[in-house]
C-alpha cells in the first residue's frame, strides 16, 4: 500500500473517534435532561457518519486495490468500534462503578474514613436503589403489582454474555458461586 | 489486508496466552497481569516481525512494510486490548445490574418481589468486596481502622472527577 494512503487510513478512525467524543460531550452539556445514554448513542452515530464519509474518500484520493480498500475499511471500522466501546465504558465507570464511587468518597476525606463512615455514605441499599431506578428508567425491568419483570432484554443478553465469559476464564458463572 | 490480519494475529495470540496462563493459575492481580501479558506479546510480536519479516501462516500474508502500517497495527491491537481489559474487569466482578436482571428473569412470569431481593443483597455482598479490592489493588491503605487513598488512588480520583466535571455530572454516582 502507498505510504500516504497508509497514513491517511491510520487517521480515519482517530478522527472519527474524536468526532464521537466531542459531539457526546457538547450534546450532554447542552442537553443534560436528554440523558447520558442518548448522548453516547448520538456521539457514536456522529463518529460513524464521519467514518462513512471519510473511508470511501481514502480510496478516491489514494487509489488502492479493492481487496486492500475493503480490508482497511473493515480494520478501521473495528478500531473505531473498539475505541467507542472503551469510551462508552469509561463514561459508565464515571457514573456507575462502585469502586470509583468509593475512591471519590475517600478523595474528599483527606483524613480518611472508617468502614462505618464509608457505609454511611454508600451502602447496599444505595447500590440497589440507584440500579432499580436506572433499570426501570431504561425499560430493562418493569413493575407490576409490586413485583419486577424483565422488560427489554438488552441487559439480560449482556448478563448471559458475561456468564459465558466467566465460565471461559474462571469455570464458574458468578464471583459468589 | 496486512494491517487487519497482522493485528488480529497479534491480538488473538495474546488472548490465547492469557487463557492458557489463566488455566494454569489464576493471577493474584488479574487486571495488572492481563496488561503485562498484552504488553509482552505486543513487544515480542513486533520485534519478531521486524527482525524476521515472516509470512503470516495460512493466509500467506507478507510482513508490514511502512511505519504507518506498524502504527496502524499498534492502534488496532491496543484498541482491542483496552476493550478486552474493560470487558474483563466486568467479568471479574459481578455487576449488580446484571445480577438483578438475571435474578428477575429466573423468577419467571410471576416476577420478583424486590423486597425479598433487597434483603438478600447486603453490604457484605455489594460493597465490602469492593472496599477490599481497593486495598488489594493498592488504591487505598488501611491504617488503624482508617481507609486512605494512596497516590495511585488520588490520581484515579482526579481523572474521574475531571471527566465528571467536563460532562457536568451532578449525580454522586455508584
Amino acid at each position: 500500500m502507498e505510504t500516504w494512503a497508509g497514513w491517511f487510513n491510520l487517521l480515519i478512525p482517530l478522527f472519527s473517534f474524536t468526532g464521537n467524543v466531542l459531539f457526546q460531550v457538547l450534546w450532554f452539556r447542552s442537553r443534560p435532561d436528554h440523558g447520558l445514554l442518548k448522548s453516547e448513542y448520538l456521539g457514536f452515530a456522529v463518529g460513524l457518519a464521519l467514518f462513512l464519509g471519510l473511508q470511501p474518500s481514502s480510496h478516491t484520493i489514494y487509489p488502492q486495490s479493492p481487496v486492500d480498500a475493503l480490508s482497511i475499511a473493515v480494520a478501521n471500522l473495528l478500531v473505531y468500534s473498539a475505541l467507542s466501546y472503551c469510551y462508552f465504558h469509561f463514561i459508565n465507570l464515571c457514573l456507575t462503578a462502585r469502586r470509583i464511587r468509593l475512591i471519590r468518597d475517600l478523595f474528599v476525606a483527606p483524613d480518611g474514613l472508617t468502614l462505618d463512615q464509608i457505609l454511611e455514605n454508600y451502602n447496599a441499599r444505595d447500590v440497589l436503589e440507584k440500579r432499580i431506578q436506572r433499570l426501570l428508567g431504561s425499560g430493562q425491568i418493569v413493575e407490576q403489582n409490586g413485583r419486577y419483570l424483565v422488560g427489554k432484554p438488552a441487559v439480560l443478553f449482556a448478563a448471559w454474555f458475561m456468564v459465558i465469559l466467566k465460565f471461559i476464564f474462571f469455570g464458574k458463572g458468578s464471583e459468589y458461586d | 489486508m496486512v494491517v487487519l490480519l497482522w493485528s488480529a494475529a497479534l491480538f488473538l495470540s495474546a488472548l490465547l496466552i492469557q487463557i492458557f496462563l489463566w488455566k494454569i493459575r489464576l493471577p493474584d492481580r488479574q487486571a495488572k497481569t492481563l496488561l503485562v501479558v498484552f504488553c509482552i506479546t505486543f513487544v515480542f510480536g513486533i520485534a519478531w516481525i521486524l527482525a524476521t519479516h515472516p509470512t503470516l501462516p495460512v493466509f500467506g500474508m507478507s510482513a508490514p512494510q511502512h511505519i504507518a502500517e506498524y502504527l496502524h497495527i499498534t492502534l488496532f491491537y491496543w484498541a482491542f486490548a483496552m476493550a478486552h481489559l474493560i470487558t474483563y474487569s466486568a467479568v471479574e466482578v459481578d455487576s449488580p445490574s446484571l445480577v438483578m436482571t438475571m435474578t428477575i428473569q429466573k423468577a419467571g412470569k410471576k416476577g420478583l418481589s424486590i423486597e425479598a431481593f433487597k434483603r438478600s443483597m447486603t453490604d457484605e455482598i455489594l460493597v465490602l468486596p469492593r472496599v477490599r479490592d481497593l486495598i488489594h489493588d493498592k488504591i487505598a491503605v488501611l491504617e488503624n481502622g482508617i481507609y486512605k487513598l494512596t497516590s495511585k488512588g488520588v490520581t484515579l480520583a482526579k481523572i474521574f472527577n475531571s471527566y465528571r466535571n467536563l460532562l457536568g455530572l451532578k449525580d454522586k454516582g455508584g
